[in-house]
């Protein structure tokens, strides 16, 4: 495979904890240590807190746990990827609404005694600032890891996103081929379920989230794959 | 100045480079310090920009990132001061800041307008032992909003004085209404707010899509939140829209 696709020429091809240790407590980015089977050995502060749980709660804890299995098994595929080619890599997701980079080293192995990865999650606006990074090449996960956007169908996320493009809803509807009344009926129920007041504030979210960072294509898989995802009910049923 | 977080100088694998703050023999107790070294390992990170400035602030080092963002290479801007970057008032407030940051002998971290966009800067104590001087070490991320999940930034610093770049076409007033406008306030909302008439608030939502050259509202929410001007609280934002007033007039 061509490996230019997810690596970043960044100095550093082997990551531990310690190496991180100045720019802990450095806000909006979060650091985690996981072994080979995505144990979790380390954390900073900041990812606990966007967990909602404390590092010590997180030790130990894999990503099956706090996420479908299909997106943690997408993600693990992701890491082992990015772990053979021997280079740090960094691909995209959707994890609690938001689009994040995640860039992904080889762990010290004198860190923790064993094999593993060291990871680096940062909110992505969408801006291509360096060029340490193939963009254009930047794989993005399928399965969107959706917090209140699970509240939307497949069809209000693709609302949502030309929306938040500021198309207005007959543009939408040429879009999507639907009516300009379907498409008012979905912005209605996306601003009673998201408890939106107005247009503006369906923009604000979309922008805040990095969700019109993603490009169209990007953003229409995700919202089809959100039916993948079993839901929490679905999943005890089944 | 504290911070959210205690930032350990020392870990039990501390990174294998020569500019460890540790081999320093000018190393104070209790003070933290940072270096370009300590940062090697992140430089070429997305999104990060980071300097190493002499107690006058000249720079004696920075990431590409950084130059990238001035617009020139890592050579040229090599001794330049933030005043050749900026007004005067401006690169006074920063230096400030960075000083009194250095004299807590803690890290420390303040959010400012630069090139438009809302950037949180945290400072260190340069380690001495990097360039044989002291200094600061400073990294600078786009913040587009406080951390919503409970960061504190109580102890996180302001800077008045903006670096605008396409905003520095509004004026005062319009710096203010863009804000409103994008936080969503109609046009009738925003003028009972600032004490004008609604057709004063047209007039200057006209002439901000004007100078912009956007078309609809929702662009101009866009590019509001994109730079992090809806992270300023209304206050913050008031103050700074009003040095940018200063500024000009001076010119």
């Amino acid at each position: 495979m061509d490996h230019r696709a997810m690596t970043m020429r960044v100095p550093a091809r082997v990551m531990s904890p310690e190496m991180f240790a100045p720019f802990d407590g450095y806000p909006l980015v979060c650091a985690l240590a996981r072994d080979l089977r995505t144990r979790l050995l380390w954390c900073n502060e900041e990812y606990g807190r966007t967990v909602g749980r404390t590092c010590e709660q997180l030790l130990g804890t894999t990503l099956e746990e706090i996420m479908a299995v299909e997106a943690a098994r997408e993600r693990i595929d992701l890491m082992m990827q990015i772990l053979e080619t021997g280079y740090p890599g960094a691909y995209f997701q959707v994890w609690n609404d938001r689009r994040y980079m995640t860039a992904v080293w080889r762990l010290d192995p004198a860190a923790f005694g064993c094999e593993g990865a060291f990871i680096i999650l940062t909110r992505a606006f969408g801006e291509r600032e360096v060029d340490t990074i193939d963009y254009d090449h930047l794989k993005v996960t399928s399965t969107p890891h959706f917090d209140k956007l699970d509240k939307l169908t497949r069809r209000e996320l693709e609302v949502l996103y030309y929306a938040a493009l500021g198309m207005t809803s007959d543009e939408v509807a040429q879009r999507l081929f639907r009516s300009i009344k379907t498409v008012e009926n979905h912005l209605a129920s996306i601003s009673h379920k998201m408890d939106f007041k107005g247009r503006a504030e369906l923009v604000r979210f979309a922008t805040a989230r990095g969700i019109v960072a993603f490009a169209e294509h990007e953003w229409i898989k995700l919202a089809a794959n959100k039916r993948a995802a079993p839901d929490a009910s679905e999943g005890s049923a089944t | 100045m504290a911070t959210a977080a205690p930032i350990p100088s020392k870990g039990p694998n501390p990174p294998h480079h020569a500019n460890h703050p540790d081999e320093s023999p000018d190393a104070q107790p209790g003070v933290v310090y940072c270096s370009p070294g300590m940062f090697a390992p992140f430089n070429g990170y997305p999104g990060v920009c980071a300097i190493a400035r002499d107690m006058r602030m000249h720079i004696l080092w920075c990431n590409d990132e950084y130059a990238r963002m001035c617009g020139k290479r890592v050579e040229e801007l090599k001794g330049t001061t933030l005043h050749d970057l900026m007004t005067k008032e401006m690169a006074d407030e920063r230096r400030d800041h960075m000083l009194e940051i250095w004299n807590s002998g803690r890290p420390g971290r303040y959010v400012q307008v630069w090139q438009d966009h809302r950037y949180l800067t945290t400072v260190w104590r340069l380690a001495p032992v990097s360039f044989g001087c002291d200094g600061v070490f400073v990294l600078m991320t786009r913040s587009t909003m406080n951390q919503m999940s409970g960061l504190d930034m109580v102890d996180v610093g302001l800077i008045t004085t903006p670096h605008l770049d396409l905003l520095g076409k509004l004026s005062r007033r319009e710096l203010e209404v863009l804000y409103h406008t994008a936080m969503g306030m109609s046009t009738e909302d925003i003028a009972k707010h600032i004490h004008r008439a609604s057709k004063t608030v047209e007039n200057h939502i006209a002439s901000i899509m004007d100078k912009m050259g956007y078309q609809r509202r929702t662009e101009l929410v866009r590019f509001a939140v994109e730079r992090g001007i809806l992270g300023f609280a209304e206050s913050e934002w008031s103050r700074i829209a009003a040095r940018k007033a200063d500024g000009r007039e001076r010119s």
